[in-house]
């Protein structure tokens, strides 16, 4: 883990970007990163309290979203220049893990709006001028698969729709993807800016778990983008227009970035299925003799030890991948090495390792919690205390169940994320093949590792 | 309708005569396991077109109960002379995995009320099977190990109380087999005397409170409960139904002549809940074929997933893990039949070890199945694995819920497989073997 005094501000970038043109105030201007993960913190009890009433409206809770806004969440590593703190990559794990820990549909939402100023960066300036506006308030969802659209002058005509809109309800503007047309050639995929006024929603969103993130189809009919505010699909591409930002954060590959948005929902929702099992074997007792608390019995010491390593090591990878991410952006700025592709996979693939050790936490919690021990010895209990101990179990039990539900359902998601079109070459180093990563992207490491004895 | 290890010499003659006074013959004598077998796969698409209707029912249909009925399901391990077709554990087995392969919930519900005909079979005398199997011979019952109730002294009988939860089959179950604490007898040890205890239908209530649960709501796993029972001294073994006493025989293997009727309880009850556990592995890995053989891969280059690679490996990864558990589930059903005839004729004890073993084995194969499920929910897509009304979703669903089954915690079984066998080894050391 990462204390906060280690945690690294950007204050060169800080400066330049404040002075450039389209400045707008940051609301508060001492706020330091301990200080948002302290906030982060504070929040989860009431997150979740609010977990079952998010899943039931499927999506974030307005007055959620609100203290998300006030907290400044939402501008954890927006630009100062737009009227954000630029605090660090892992700053932003940090928040978004605890806010994931309180609710893991509203840490979603979270996540994977208040991280993508890092991917409006690509934008031209004139995108981002507008995007943020006078007041700064940017919360944006990327959207993958790629649709096709129109060329007309000046811009393209955009019809269609796009799945899994996380945070949509909430948002402030949306990045879909398109695919313009090229004589000659594979059509180039593309992120175009649109604003909230210009899409409408359609509620299509029930699932599984993470119903709460409200990730519903967004529509756009015949819509007119202008060429500025269209960028080249940041997935597994490295920046190729203007740098907009001193900041090299900015300036990254985007497909590691995206794992560790995910990532950080995915540890914060293991680690609150974590504080769930601690409470329940602190309140359950063994049904039989000696009938002491599950804690006190050295079989669920061992779940309960196991489980709580392998999150310990999945946080530590995944801050480790987001210190990785930007030193391969420092290393690029002030070295002039380049964040290569094979870098970006193997920060990819570091992450979705991370994840694989919480699944493994949230799993053996999930399957050991509603556990009856006690078979070898069938002694018998009072009624009552039985009864008592069914409703011990309820709660509890019902609550990891829900977590459970949502990290399955966030891990699926994951893997959609990892199934956006990689391009079909060999990177220049040779040694991670494409195939690889594919396969690890869409089936973990039971593939991955096989494969590349193949 | 052989009994040929009956007992011999002047008990012979009662038997016999018993025998032909409590007869009945099942529905189709000519009956084989391969077509009841047969007849389960062929149900597979009927149950399929009816998982959504059944999950929230929370359990099958009348009608398709009937079809079970009529297709000699809840008759399959039932005994011969009792209008069964006594068919064995392995037949059990692929029974329920085919119906499994169908609806999970449903095999559930019906595995857990037609296979516990071994248990009465097994456990009580002549007289409760005669009884309890009844004159036409449908006999199907839930059952709830963990003693949650009492029996106390009463007029020619005992008298039940309690509460018994997930109860699976119950809606459709004519009996429910139950442990109970025996009410001022005290056991071996020094705590409470248990007991198992048949009870009919008319002595209890079916609860309406199953179905408030992540999956396998088709199980019609409802609570029983009794409010002052009545059943006749004879429906009540003292016995741990987890772990009945198998060293003096049982009242199955001389009535019946079966060592079907003499093992363990464990290796059956794994048996029952692993070939479930293997067939939504299959259902799953019919699911997720129907998923990539209409979807599309990413890119320029789409082509259908089931032409890919990334697509092809997932199946035949999950399609070796299924097949593994399979033999397994197979392997283990037969040994349980082994084991329990050299039980039976003297060669060699059924031991406690033995019955913890199959079980493992048992938890493994089953393991398997979630393997092969988590890898195939991953790679069927978002909209097609977690979107609500998906077949893959509901598996997923199914088998989560089912992982929590005590009797699935290998991690908790295994230290008691370990120490059961240390102890077995320790004593024969001793020269006291089990």
């Amino acid at each position: 883990m990462i204390e906060p005094e280690r945690v690294t501000e950007t204050p060169s970038a800080r400066q330049t970007a404040s002075t450039a043109g389209g400045a707008i105030p940051i609301p508060e201007s001492n706020l330091t990163p301990q200080e948002m993960i302290r906030r982060a913190t504070a929040m989860r009890k009431t997150l979740r309290d609010r977990q079952a009433a998010t899943e039931g409206a499927g999506r974030i809770l307005a007055e959620i979203n609100d203290q998300f806004v006030k907290a400044g969440f939402y501008r954890v590593v927006q630009p100062r220049r737009f009227g954000g703190y630029e605090f660090d990559l892992p700053t932003y794990v940090r928040v978004m893990s605890e806010v994931s820990r309180g609710c893991p549909s509203s840490g979603w939402v979270l996540a994977l709006t208040a991280g993508h100023p890092i991917i409006l960066a690509d934008h031209p300036e004139r995108a981002q001028i507008e995007a943020y506006g006078r007041d700064g308030e940017y919360r944006c969802p990327s959207l993958g698969t790629p649709i096709p659209v129109k060329c007309v002058p000046g811009g393209y005509v955009v019809s269609g729709f796009w799945d899994f809109a996380s945070g949509c309800d909430i948002a402030t503007h949306i990045m879909v993807s398109g695919l313009i047309p090229q004589e000659g050639a594979a059509p180039k995929p593309v992120l175009m800016l649109v604003d909230r006024k210009d899409y409408v929603i359609v509620d299509n969103w029930s699932m599984v778990g993470m119903q709460g993130t409200g990730s519903r189809r967004v529509v756009v009919e015949n819509l007119f983008v202008p060429e500025y505010r269209v960028a080249p699909l940041a997935m597994w591409v490295g920046l190729s227009g203007e740098k907009v930002h001193s900041n090299p954060m900015y300036n990254g590959r985007k497909a590691s970035f995206f794992m560790i948005e995910g990532g950080a929902v995915a540890m914060g929702t293991a680690r609150g299925m974590l504080d769930l099992y601690d409470e329940l074997l602190r309140t359950k007792s063994m049904r039989f003799v000696p009938g002491t608390k599950l804690m006190e019995h050295h079989e669920f010491q061992h779940y309960f030890g196991v489980a709580q390593a392998l999150m310990d090591n999945a946080d530590a990878a995944l801050l480790r991948a987001a210190q990785d991410y930007m030193e391969a952006c420092t290393v690029q700025a002030e070295r002039g090495v380049e964040f290569s592709e094979e870098e970006d996979r193997r920060i990819f693939l570091m992450v979705q390792q991370a994840t694989r050790l919480a699944f493994e936490a949230a799993d053996r919690i999930f399957t050991t919690a509603g556990t009856q021990i006690g078979q070898r010895a069938i002694l018998p209990r009072p009624r009552d205390s039985a009864y008592a101990l069914h409703a011990a179990d309820g709660p509890h039990g019902r609550e990891l169940c829900a977590y459970s539900l949502r990290f399955r359902t966030l891990v699926a998601v994951l893997i959609r994320i990892r199934s956006c079109p990689p391009k079909r070459r060999r990177p220049a180093s040779g040694r991670i093949s494409n195939s690889d990563a594919v396969i690890g992207m869409r089936t973990g490491n039971d593939c991955c590792i096989s494969t590349k004895h193949m | 309708m052989s009994n040929p290890q009956a007992a011999q010499g002047p008990t012979m003659v009662s038997v016999l005569q018993k025998k032909l006074a409590g007869e009945i013959e099942p529905p189709e004598p000519g009956l084989q396991p391969a077509e009841v077998i047969a007849r389960a796969v062929r149900l597979r698409g009927t149950l399929l077109e009816e998982q959504a209707a059944a999950e929230t029912r929370g359990t099958y249909s009348p009608e398709m109960h009937e079809a079970f009925q009529k297709a000699g399901f809840y008759r399959i391990l039932q005994p011969r002379r009792y209008g069964g077709y006594e068919f064995d554990v392995p037949t059990f087995a692929r029974v329920i995995l085919e119906i499994a392969r169908g609806c999970p919930g449903s095999a559930w519900c019906l595995c857990l009320a037609a296979g516990h005909a071994l248990n009465v079979a097994q456990l009580f005398g002549e007289r409760t099977q005669a009884e309890a199997f009844g004159p036409n011979g449908h006999f199907a019952a839930a059952a709830r190990a963990i003693p949650s109730g009492t029996a106390s002294r009463a007029e020619a009988g005992w008298r039940l109380e309690g509460t018994w939860d997930y109860c699976s089959g119950v809606p459709y179950s004519t009996h429910v087999i139950v442990g109970v604490r025996i009410v001022g007898e005290v056991g071996e040890s020094g705590a409470p005397q248990i007991g198992v205890a048949l009870v009919p239908r008319a002595q209890w209530t079916m609860l309406d409170n199953w179905g408030d649960f992540i999956g396998m709501r088709a199980s019609g796993s409802n609570s029983v409960q009794m409010q002052g029972a009545w059943i006749p001294e004879h429906y009540l073994v003292r016995e741990d139904f987890f772990a009945p006493n198998l060293s003096h025989g049982t009242e199955g293997a001389r009535l019946h002549g079966n060592p079907m009727y003499a093992g363990g309880t464990l290796g059956f009850f794994q048996t029952e809940i692993s070939s479930i556990m293997v067939g939504v592995g299959y259902a799953a890995l019919d699911e997720y074929e129907s998923v990539i053989r209409a979807r599309k891969t990413f890119g320029p280059a789409a082509v259908l997933q089931y032409q890919h690679p990334d697509y092809q490996r997932p199946y035949g990864i999950a399609l070796g893990k299924l097949e593994a558990a399979r033999h397994a589930l197979l392997g283990a059903a037969q040994e349980y039949m082994d084991l329990a005839r050299l039980g039976m004729d003297g060669k060699r004890t059924y031991l406690r070890s033995d019955d913890l073993r199959l079980q493992a084995g048992l938890q493994h194969a089953a393991q398997l199945s979630f393997d092969a499920v988590d890898l195939l929910y991953r790679m069927a897509s978002t909209s097609a694995a977690a979107k609500n009304g998906t077949r893959m979703q509901r598996y997923f669903r199914d088998i989560s819920m089912a992982r929590t089954n005590p009797g699935l915690q290998f991690e908790l079984k295994a230290a008691d497989l370990a120490r059961q066998l240390f102890t077995e080894r320790d004593q024969v050391q001793a020269g006291t073997p089990p």
